[in-house]
């Protein structure tokens, strides 16, 4: 990553960001015929920013965090967050929204530090702060840049409002924002028995806002920007994370580029906002389509137009919420591959089974009680809550694991060792590790390779090869002593045969130790 | 912008993205080794740039914006609550029947007039058709505590003039032309008279309507009075002066004023009208209109709508009925997928049956199959007289007061297409 000049501030709209989205990217991918072609051979286009490790590089984008570098519990209730959290004793209203979905304002603490203020519902006290909370830390352990969001509490007669806070009224007219102003809004919101409010504090991200990231094509103001972010792993791999956190409003808007200064460069970092709609939550309970279909699917239409009205769409069906803090959460009709987030986008559409594979392994990286602790961190008020949410979000991963790992080989955590006899591969099923196989119904089918041999190939029942030294030298034999050898593996399960992993290294008899070069799937 | 000046300004726009991404393609070599990528991808800013759906995007963009900056967000934001207003001007999209294309309706109004519950209404429409209606409606109310409910005192006055209406003679079996014959209609009209409102179900009014009604040379395509005599086709040319006593009774149970499942609403209308210049006319107008819906499961998705239409001019003595007056099929509303006002006669009969179904939120599908006649007399309807229209249909409401159709209806004649901006059925 290289400093870069500072970029202007990217202006993104909702009506051209749907018209886009809902119609210009589909139209274009419609008439992609190089894609249709990949799409019919079974090779979509995969991920450009993927190591030879197949994992996703830190990056401005994404930093490798749980998966690779298990957090301790700890770290994972902590997630973003780095100073203590907000006191909003004596705070000063900094600016306000009445209009839009969502009214809030933003407080400065006396420490001096502002945060956007989004307030509960009336009627669903916690719901959607708690929502956020526990998506924020979530998201921030999978390896995304996110805010540091809190749960906090405000006591209005302790607010003043500071000078030049406008509001626009209902005439679309701008004025100051005046305590009755304040008052109303507040009527709207979630109240707690001691008079004050319970509210969802997002500190405000340090650097420069330049506006939402696309999430079609590159921001050509920044140099560092090289992949198209239909192209990138953790971009694509999102649906596949935020379809477990049920988080489905991904719109454009919902991310924010940051020009920051951080050793001693300046550069975009890429962060990804508002979780709010994720979780059972909204406003109110969240609709039973969102999830299930697109805010308009012609998919949909059409099946109900050709149909006569038999069908029924998700969008016409009533789902019943759990509960006024958790609401519309549930695991029995969850489709991983069906999952869609509200708005369409390209960059979700082009995730590969690789992709999703990748995403997870960075979900089933996530224990019982680590998640335990992440939801405790929404401060729900009723443990039957926690309790429902934390047994909703291992169902949906047992869901999404049995899905997504059967479209690749399952094996995973590479490791390659000297052994008594030679070198030790090993690894780990997936599948068997989180029972949804049977270890003794599962068998692994190996063959070794080098440029100048091929062994016949073998089956164990272990998750550990070794290959021997006879096997080595034979490998090794007319080449040169360090070039690559690899080991293809084919997993059976109950008669179907999985498509294989290679798992190519690097060993000489002169090497102290040998060194996974590359690992490619398919 | 002429041929030359458009082609030089893609060729110029094409550069610039072409510039753009050579700009793209000497990025310098990352400093950074752990890069996966060494640089963007080959053309991939200047594929983009030229595919032809960028432009539409491009082209879209500020009137996206512009929408969503002004006036368009703030009505979504914070649509204006227009039924607390007691005086004020509303906008909105409107037509004059078939043919008559939309524009823009703007009406002033003002209720509780001096604190008396007087409403004062002036609608003024001008549409693209040049199709224009001004009136003036003002309600007095009587009583509000009687067994009529609520009984007003109604007095109205407008212009109206219909500029380009279609006209295929009279008959049911009228040959269509390639081109074909229009006429236009000016009229001025006052009324008085009496409504009741019984209950949120029924309402009645007796009224009495002055019409001055002038036939003139449309304001495009060729004139019917080029084609006809005055004795075809009566008050063709010599228009008609009208004193109508006009009955009338609204039935309405709909569950919803819109996208109904359930219930109906029916008119019936019996008016006696006299020319008092300009002719000799003098009928009977008998008139039913209904609404009729059956939901087909309980969950109301999907339903039955009928609509029908009857309706018959008696001449009294020797008079006749002036033809602008006679029922017309060939509508949005009576007898889709044939030319607008294709039928016309004393008496006609029409029925719409439809299939609808939910397809989305606010959002209904339909299959319908029209049909429809008309006669010189009741006594001339024949079950193979009928003309049949069928066809799809959408149904959209956007919001709860603007319901919006499009229909496609086929006939044996040609296919149409409708749009209707204000669809009550």
């Amino acid at each position: 990553m290289k400093s870069i000049p500072e970029p202007k501030e990217r202006e993104s709209g909702f009506y051209d960001y749907f018209f886009k989205g809902q119609i210009v990217e589909h139209a274009k991918q419609s008439l992609d015929a190089p894609r249709w072609v990949r799409r019919v051979v079974g090779h979509p286009k995969q991920a450009s920013n993927v190591n030879a490790l197949d994992e996703v590089p830190d990056s401005s984008w994404y930093t490798n965090r749980h998966h690779l570098h298990p957090m301790s519990i700890e770290e994972l209730v902590r997630g973003p967050n780095r100073g203590g959290p907000p006191d909003f004793a004596h705070a000063t209203i900094t600016k306000a929204k009445n209009s839009g979905v969502s009214p809030g304002f933003m407080l400065k603490d006396v420490k001096g530090q502002s945060y956007l203020i989004k307030l509960d519902n009336v009627n669903y006290p916690r719901l959607q702060s708690a929502a956020e909370v526990v998506s924020t830390k979530i998201l921030y352990a999978a390896g995304y840049n996110v805010p540091e969001n809190y749960v906090a509490t405000i006591d209005p007669n302790e607010l003043e409002i500071g000078d030049k806070v406008e509001i626009t009224d209902h005439t679309g007219e701008k004025r100051a924002l005046t305590r009755d102003d304040l008052d109303e809004m507040l009527r709207a919101a979630a109240k707690m028995p001691d008079g004050q409010y319970r509210v969802m504090a997002s500190k405000i991200l340090p650097g420069k806002p330049k506006g939402p990231f696309p999430q079609v094509g590159l921001r050509i103001d920044d140099p560092n920007d090289l992949i198209p972010h239909e192209h990138r792993r953790e971009l694509r791999g999102l649906r596949v994370i935020a379809s477990w956190i049920d988080d489905w409003d991904l719109k454009e808007a919902q991310s924010l580029d940051m020009y920051v200064e951080e050793g001693g460069r300046k550069f975009l970092r890429h962060y990804l906002l508002d979780f709010g709609s994720s979780l059972g939550a909204d406003t109110e309970p969240t609709e039973y389509y969102h999830g299930h279909e697109y805010g308009l699917d012609g998919r949909s239409i059409l099946k109900e137009i050709f149909t006569l009205g038999a069908y029924t769409s998700a969008g016409e069906k009533r789902g019943l919420p759990v509960s006024s803090e958790v609401g519309l959460l549930g695991s029995g009709d969850f489709d991983p591959e069906g999952w869609k987030q509200t708005y369409p986008s390209v960059m979700f559409d082009n995730l590969t089974d690789q992709d999703a594979f990748w995403a997870t392994r960075i979900i089933l990286s996530f224990t019982e009680p680590e998640l335990r602790r992440m939801v405790e961190t929404g401060e729900y008020r009723d443990p039957k809550d926690i309790d429902y949410i934390v047994r909703i979000l291992m169902e949906r991963r047992q869901i999404l694991a049995g899905h997504w790992l059967r479209k690749v080989d399952a094996l995973s955590k590479f490791n390659i060792r000297p052994a008594n006899e030679g070198i030790a591969l090993t690894f780990r099923d997936l599948m068997v590790d989180h029972k949804l196989a049977l270890a003794n119904s599962t068998a692994y089918t190996y063959q070794i390779k080098s440029p100048q041999y091929k062994s016949g190939k073998q089956t164990t029942s272990r998750t550990e090869i070794m290959i021997d030294r006879a096997t080595l030298a034979a490998a090794i034999e007319g080449g040169r002593a360090d070039s690559p050898m690899e080991v293809t593996i084919w997993t059976n399960r109950q008669n179907e045969t999985f498509r294989p992993v290679t798992v190519v290294f690097e060993w000489s008899p002169a090497r102290e130790a040998p060194t996974i070069r590359r690992i490619s799937r398919g | 912008m002429s041929a030359l000046h458009r082609i030089v300004f893609l060729l110029a726009l094409v550069m610039a993205a072409a510039s753009q991404a050579r700009a793209q393609e000497t990025v310098e070599a990352p400093e950074n080794q752990d890069r996966i990528v060494e640089g963007r991808p080959a053309l991939y800013s200047f594929k983009r740039a030229i595919h032809p759906l960028t432009w539409i995007e491009a082209g879209t963009k500020p009137i996206l914006r512009l929408g969503e900056s002004g006036w368009l967000n703030r009505m979504i934001s914070h649509p204006p609550d227009k039924t607390d207003k007691s005086s004020g001007v509303k906008f909105g999209l409107d037509g004059v029947g078939a043919g008559s294309g939309f524009g823009p309706l703007v009406t002033f109004f003002k209720k509780d007039l001096f604190g008396k519950g007087i409403d004062l209404e002036v609608p003024l429409l001008y549409t693209y058709g040049r199709y224009e209606v001004y009136r003036a409606n003002i309600t007095f109310p009587l009583a509000s505590e009687t067994l009529a409910g609520r009984l007003n005192f109604d007095a109205g006055t407008g212009y109206q003039s219909r500029a380009n209406d279609a006209f295929f003679g009279i008959g049911n079996f009228v040959r269509r032309d390639v081109e074909e014959d229009r006429y236009r209609t000016v009229t001025r009209e006052a009324s008085l008279g009496f409504s009741a409102k019984f209950n949120d179900r029924w309402k009645s009014g007796v009224h009495e309507t002055y019409r001055n009604v002038g036939v003139t040379d449309p304001l495009g395509g060729r004139s019917a009075q080029d084609r006809y005599s005055a004795s075809e086709i009566p008050a063709l040319f010599s228009g008609a002066t009208l004193l109508s006593t006009v009955f009338s009774l609204d039935h309405n149970n709909k569950d919803q004023e819109q996208m109904a499942a359930e219930g109906g609403r029916q008119h019936v209308e019996v008016s006696l009208n006299e020319g008092i210049r300009k002719g000799d006319f003098s009928y009977w107008k008998y008139r039913l209109d209904f609404q009729q819906f059956f939901k087909l499961t309980s969950d109301r998705r999907t339903v039955i709508a009928l609509r029908g239409l009857a309706e018959t001019n008696q001449p009294n003595g020797g008079s006749s009925v002036p033809f602008f007056d006679m029922p017309i099929l060939g509508t949005a509303e009576t007898l889709r997928g044939y030319d607008t006002y294709r039928f016309r006669d004393k008496s006609a009969v029409a029925l719409s049956l439809e299939y609808r179904y939910r397809i989305w939120r606010a959002m209904d599908w339909a299959f319908f199959l029209d049909e429809g006649q008309v006669a010189p007399q009741i006594g001339a309807f024949g079950w193979n007289r009928f003309h049949p229209g069928y066809g799809v249909r959408l149904l959209v409401l956007p919001k709860p007061t603007f319901p919006i159709s499009f229909d496609v209806g086929h006939s044996s004649e040609k296919w149409r297409a409708y749009v209707n901006f204000n669809a009550n059925f």
